[in-house]
């Protein structure tokens, strides 16, 4: 079982004094989803950054697979995947394109890898004729399935994932809950979501509250 | 994918070529125009003669009277184009006979002028013309004189310098002259026993009417104006202190400039401005495609993001980045290139320089996404 742990994680932002996260210390597991909660200004997205190795905490560690991660590229490319509230997707290329890049850059043939971001595509209930779109000409809901897509065509283990559901409408929420529920249940993923909306937390399958950059078991 | 991904938001990448060709087109028009200036102003310094004469002045209504060592100097002058001069000394027959008195020898070296000048009536074989600006031994008399000397054209006179025109010099050499002309006039200052003689009479020809000793002082010009080499025009404030050197603070040289100035003047003021703008818009043109080229690149940010986050190397992204932008930057290049043939101006240094500086400030764009902390480049994501 590849587990991610963190330890004594802390954190404060290039040139600033103030620690935004205190000794963090959790556990998340394969095939299970962690919601965070918090207020606003609590350092979710902070500690967020540093599970997705966006940047190195002040002092502590991670693991993964019981090693320390030290090479954050390397980390990024093969073990961790960010989704965003704001979907993040390449601005310029298609909905096929932003699905294939991930496959192009673990070097699968051009072929191989259209049919491959097709079906994942497909699984997560995007159409076929908005393949060839680019990103704007899609809704909200539609953009991070894309996304969601997107992290699927990585492989990678972990899928961390920052207000999700902050700019979509009930419906949409419910959509991208349930496909990041399967995620963890179904592609055994370590699923991390952090969200300010109860519904969301609800989901999961185990809860966590950040306060005042330290985290509490709910 | 660079140009599937360009295609798609062109707005920008046109603007870049759009400015390009702008950048290639607009001193190509300029430097047509400033051409056409200049073969303009030549053409308007090459039309204006400018007259200049000397004033003396000392004793102002005193006898023009400039040395001739002076005259000579300007006349001699590349500069100087025409000259006119008159001169006079006294002189007296010695064949035929001194019975005739003294009288004035006048020289010049344009005997037409003289003739204008001095409201004379020329007359000398028809189909011949007279040339006194050699130094032959040739003069010009009135009728009268013929008549009185019992001589007609194509004689001979012998004469001789004199001291003053009252005392002759029998020391002085002859000069043998044959007439060939003869002048009448009805109201002239000329004397009717005057005889006109070319210049290089009094100067090169046997030294005669300027030898003696008391007759040195005669040797001045009565008249000198000149014209400067139209060629020459447009270094009219330098030649003009060259002249003014040579003639010293004694005499003032009076030019006609002015006319020439009032003419240029305009023209002169347009092509400074034209060059100014000229150079405005040579280095507006590099600047402003590099500052699109770099909001260009900058668009780029949640591209570059992306890729740094799902793993890729900074530097791989900066040169794969960079490199495609540097291929569109000289294809737009070429373009400019091809643009400025046609129009038969070719500007390599210019369009090098755009071309150039726009591919440094995609690096600049590019490189400064890439070397962004990740936390803070994700942190200003766009979306
Ligand atoms: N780039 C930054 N530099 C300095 N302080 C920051 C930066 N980003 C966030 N912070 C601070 O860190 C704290 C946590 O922010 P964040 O993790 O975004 O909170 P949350 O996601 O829980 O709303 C806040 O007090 C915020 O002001
Ligand atoms: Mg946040």
């Amino acid at each position: 079982m590849s587990d991610l742990v963190l330890r004594n994680i802390c954190y404060r932002y290039p040139k600033t004094r103030q620690m935004v996260l205190h000794e963090i210390n959790a556990t998340f597991r394969e095939g299970t989803v962690t919601s965070i909660r918090g207020q606003s200004g609590a350092g979710k997205s902070t500690l967020l950054y540093l599970i997705a190795g966006i940047d190195h905490p002040v002092s502590g560690q991670l693991l993964w697979d019981n090693t320390p991660v030290t090479d954050l590229s390397a980390y990024r490319r093969n073990v961790v995947s960010i989704i965003s509230q704001s979907y993040l997707l390449f601005p310029t290329r298609t909905v096929l394109e932003n699905v294939c890049y991930p496959l192009h850059l673990k070097k699968h043939p051009h072929n191989e890898a259209a049919e491959e971001a097709k079906q994942l595509l497909q699984s997560v209930g995007i159409d076929k004729k908005l393949y060839d779109r680019l990103p704007e000409k899609l809704s909200g809901g539609e953009q991070q399935r894309v996304a969601i897509a997107r992290c699927l065509a990585t492989n990678s283990k972990i899928i961390a994932a920052d207000e999700p559901t902050g700019n979509l409408d009930e419906e949409n929420t419910q959509i991208i809950v349930k496909l990041l529920q399967r995620l963890a249940h179904k592609n055994k993923k370590t699923v991390i979501v952090v969200t300010h909306d109860p519904a969301v937390a609800q989901m999961a399958d185990k809860q966590l509250q950040l306060a005042a950059g330290n985290l509490i078991d709910e | 994918m660079f140009m599937k991904r360009i295609c798609r938001k062109p707005l920008l990448p046109l603007l870049l070529l759009l400015v390009i060709l702008l950048g290639v087109l607009f001193p190509t028009v300029l430097n047509q125009s400033i051409e056409k200036s200049y073969t303009e102003l030549d053409e308007l310094y090459a039309g204006i003669v400018i007259q200049c004469k000397l004033i003396p002045q000392t004793y102002i209504g005193a006898d023009f009277a400039l040395a001739p060592e002076i005259g000579d100097q300007i006349s001699r002058m590349d500069e100087v184009s025409g000259y006119y001069c008159e001169l006079n000394c006294p002189y007296y027959f010695r064949d035929p006979g001194p019975s005739s008195g003294n009288s004035m020898a006048h020289g010049t070296n344009d005997i037409y002028r003289f003739a204008e000048e001095h409201a004379l009536e020329l007359c000398f074989p028809v189909g011949e013309s007279i040339d006194f600006s050699g130094d032959e031994n040739i003069c010009v008399v009135s009728e009268d004189l013929l008549d009185a000397a019992s001589r007609s054209i194509g004689d001979t006179v012998t004469v001789a310098g004199s001291v003053s025109t009252a005392e002759k010099d029998t020391n002085a050499p002859d000069l043998n002259l044959t007439i060939v002309g003869s002048f009448t006039a009805e109201d002239t200052d000329i004397p009717w026993n005057a005889i006109i003689v070319p210049k290089a009479c009094f100067f090169d020809t046997a030294e005669l009417l300027s030898t003696a000793e008391g007759i040195r002082r005669w040797r001045v010009y009565t008249a000198f104006d000149f014209t400067i080499d139209q060629a020459c025009n447009k270094e009219f404030d330098t030649v003009k202190e060259a002249l003014q050197g040579i003639v010293g603070d004694k005499w003032l040289l009076y030019s006609t400039s002015r006319e020439l100035y009032r003419a240029v003047q305009p023209l002169e003021k347009k092509l400074q401005m034209q060059e100014m703008l000229f150079r405005i818009v040579t280095v507006l043109f590099v600047f402003l495609p590099a500052l699109i080229t770099f909001l260009l690149c900058t668009k780029d940010k949640n591209e570059v993001l992306i890729r740094i986050l799902y793993g890729e190397k900074p530097s791989r992204v900066f040169w794969s980045s960079w490199a495609p932008y540097t291929g569109l930057v000289i294809l737009y290049g070429m373009l400019a290139l091809l643009l400025s043939q046609a129009m038969g101006y070719l500007n390599g240094w210019n369009i090098t320089g755009i071309v150039a500086v726009s591919i440094l400030a995609a690096g600049i764009a590019i490189g400064l996404l890439c070397k962004t902390k990740l936390v803070t480049l994700y942190q200003s994501r766009e979306g």
